[in-house]
């Protein structure tokens, strides 16, 4: 049962990938990378991470995702334009491959352990007493507020600098 | 099985929600009127002006700029839910952990003010 | 029947039956809904213009509804030549699925809930933030300048606001330590003196003033309805649709409307429970669900009876101003109110 769950989700999750990169319109391709992450959400759910498989769809398909329509929609005329063919892709075809070939024999050759967990485990009861409970947590967890500080800061004096220009 | 129970309505909501659309597209296509409309229908609506360039063009940075702060407080609130939950177990000092967490946020946001980012810029002209 | 939904078969076949039994009775719930409002909305709205409203179709008008759903049945389906073929047809689906996604963790009686998920709230918050994704779609398949104007805007509105709503919605969750719906309504079935309800509006008000704002302009309502302001973007992102596809786009609208207040009436309103009404029944089996479900409905429709009411009294904000009310107002208060319930419910 599991498994079959499973082989249909992740053929969702390459199929939408291939489509990722194959699509001809920018727009498309965000689009598939929606579905995408969505499907991946999904895997998080059969694995019974149910807190993970929600921010997953809160943060990535409903921020990053509508963070890259509005850049595609910043971008300047290209939108109608079909997306170009680079001109000599057989470098990095051959790069992909050998990647590829490497990928698939330490996938073969590894012996792997089920991820799932009882549903306990990834509650959110459960994340959150191991994040605030712990005393020695404490530093970073405030400097994950550091460091999204610092993205906000970086961003902003990025964006404005694009934008005057 | 733990969540499987959770999880299969929304597995069922969604097969759902996309066929009763589907049927109902259908539906209107076999009841709905057959006869070929005029090739003008075809048009995009512009007022009754035949159209002139894509709709596809360059949009302002402000959008973008907005889409960035949300990405950022987004992630924020992923780690408050967490705390939220849990804030009747644990004691006090994680709630000072988690204002000066969000003090740092509200800082950003200060930042984010006093830039200018929060305005809509409106091309150079000032609206008041 | 009900038996077995509420305490029955554990595990999968449980979930199948909630799921099928749940998805059914969701859509029923929400097209009657629907139907309903369009109707109530168009009549209210009238009032408040001293004007009649729908008085032809049936008594008082109020078979208008169904009479549009069948004009819009039998409308002709037309894609405009330079719009984005696949984007332009499934953005109406999209836009279905999303809205209808959200009311599978929203329990109109105890127990009667599709999925007692335990993470209902963020679950809820997560697939409603989908819908903007839907609207993009719209609004650039269609290749329309108004379409993609009203898009755009909407997208960056829901997402200015998306933050004070779920921020605001923190102070409860701290208040009953769960997510999950339930438990939140469960949480206020008590009262003081046995009179006065046990509702989270008195515990948080600040956050409610946050959440009610910002719900109503994530539903795109008047005075926040820029993405399809009349005046200005012919019908903003849906410009290009017609007949089903249209017509999906506005049952989304709705239930959005449906969802929003259900959602408000249990984080805010005590859900289902009543003071003195909620004891006398509690005991009474079948009973006590139909009077649960009376409670909740009666409610939501107080809550969208003031939503009709703003529309018809306010007029639209300009962007800017819409923009900055989000951001500088409704975000640090918010932000503030998860500061001031930490620090009380610490001390």
């Amino acid at each position: 049962m599991n498994i079959i769950v499973f082989s249909i989700i992740s053929a969702i999750t390459i199929l939408s990938a291939i489509g990722v990169i194959s699509s001809q319109r920018i727009m498309h391709s965000v689009l598939s990378l929606a579905v995408m992450l969505l499907s991946v959400a999904a895997v998080y759910a059969i694995l019974n991470a149910e807190f993970l498989a929600v921010i997953q769809v809160l943060v990535y398909t409903g921020g990053v995702i509508v963070l890259l329509l509005f850049a595609t929609m910043l971008t300047r005329s290209d939108l109608q334009l079909k997306r170009e063919q680079p001109s000599d892709i057989k470098p990095a075809v051959a790069a992909a491959s050998i990647f590829a070939i490497g990928l698939l024999f330490y996938i073969v050759g590894n012996n792997w352990k089920s991820l799932k967990g009882p549903a306990v485990v990834g509650s959110v009861k459960n994340i959150g007493m191991l994040i605030f409970n712990v005393k020695k947590d404490v530093i970073p967890f405030e400097i994950i507020s550091l460091v999204l500080l610092a993205a906000m800061v970086g961003a902003i004096f990025l964006g404005r600098k694009e934008a005057g220009q | 099985m733990g969540l499987a129970e959770d999880f299969i309505p929304i597995v069922i909501f969604i097969i759902v929600g996309l066929m009763f659309p589907m049927v109902m597209v259908f539906v209107s296509s076999l009841i709905g009127r057959q006869k070929k409309p005029e090739p003008d229908k075809y048009l995009t609506y512009e007022c009754g002006v035949i159209p002139t360039g894509s709709a596809w063009m360059q949009h302002n940075v402000e959008y973008y700029m907005y889409a960035l702060l949300f990405v950022v407080f987004d992630v924020e609130t992923v780690f408050l839910y967490p705390w939220a939950v849990v804030f009747k177990k644990i004691g006090i000092f994680a709630t000072i952990d988690v204002i000066i967490f969000i003090c740092v946020l509200a800082f950003g946001l200060v930042y984010a003010w006093k830039k200018g980012v929060l305005e809509w810029m409106n091309g150079g002209a000032s609206w008041r | 029947m009900l038996e077995n939904i509420l305490y029955g078969a554990s595990g999968v076949e449980n979930g199948l039956i909630r799921g099928i039994v749940g998805v059914i009775a969701t859509l029923l719930f929400v097209s009657l809904n629907v139907l309903f409002l369009i109707w109530l909305e168009r009549k209210i709205i009238a009032r408040i213009h001293v004007r009649y409203g729908p008085n032809r179709a049936g008594r008082y008008g109020m078979l208008q509804p169904i009479a549009d759903m069948i004009k819009l049945l039998t409308k002709e389906s037309i894609v405009p030549k330079d719009a984005d073929k696949i984007t332009y047809n499934t953005a109406p689906w999209v836009a279905f699925l999303f809205a209808l996604l959200p009311a599978a963790a929203i329990g109109i009686a105890t127990g009667l809930i599709s999925t007692n998920i335990s993470v209902g709230l963020l679950y809820i918050v997560a697939v409603s933030s989908l819908s903007t994704i839907a609207v993009i779609m719209a609004g650039w398949g269609s290749n329309n300048k108004y379409s993609l104007l009203g898009a755009m805007r909407t997208a960056a509105q829901s997402l200015s606001y998306e933050m004070p709503l779920v921020l605001s919605m923190i102070g409860i969750v701290a208040i009953v330590g769960s997510l999950n719906t339930q438990n939140i309504v469960a949480a206020q079935s008590h009262a003081w003196l046995g009179i006065i309800p046990k509702w989270f509006i008195f515990y948080q008000p600040l956050a409610f003033v946050v959440f009610f704002s910002a719900v109503v302009a994530e539903m795109g309502r008047i005075p926040f309805d820029l993405q399809e302001s009349e005046s200005e973007l012919v019908a903003g992102f849906h410009t290009e649709y017609g007949g089903m596809k249209f017509a999906m786009f506005m049952f989304a609208e709705y239930t959005h409307l449906v969802v929003g207040s259900a959602l408000v009436v249990t984080l805010f309103f005590g859900g289902w429970y009543l003071p003195v009404v909620s004891g006398i029944f509690a005991n009474m089996g079948y009973i006590n669900y139909i009077v649960q479900i009376a409670i909740f409905v009666a409610k939501m429709y107080v809550i969208i009876f003031i939503l009709i009411w703003i529309r018809g009294t306010l007029t639209r904000t300009r962007i800017n101003k819409m923009l900055s009310f989000g951001w500088k107002t409704l975000l640090p208060l918010a932000l503030i109110n998860i500061v001031i319930t930490g620090v009380i419910l610490s001390l």
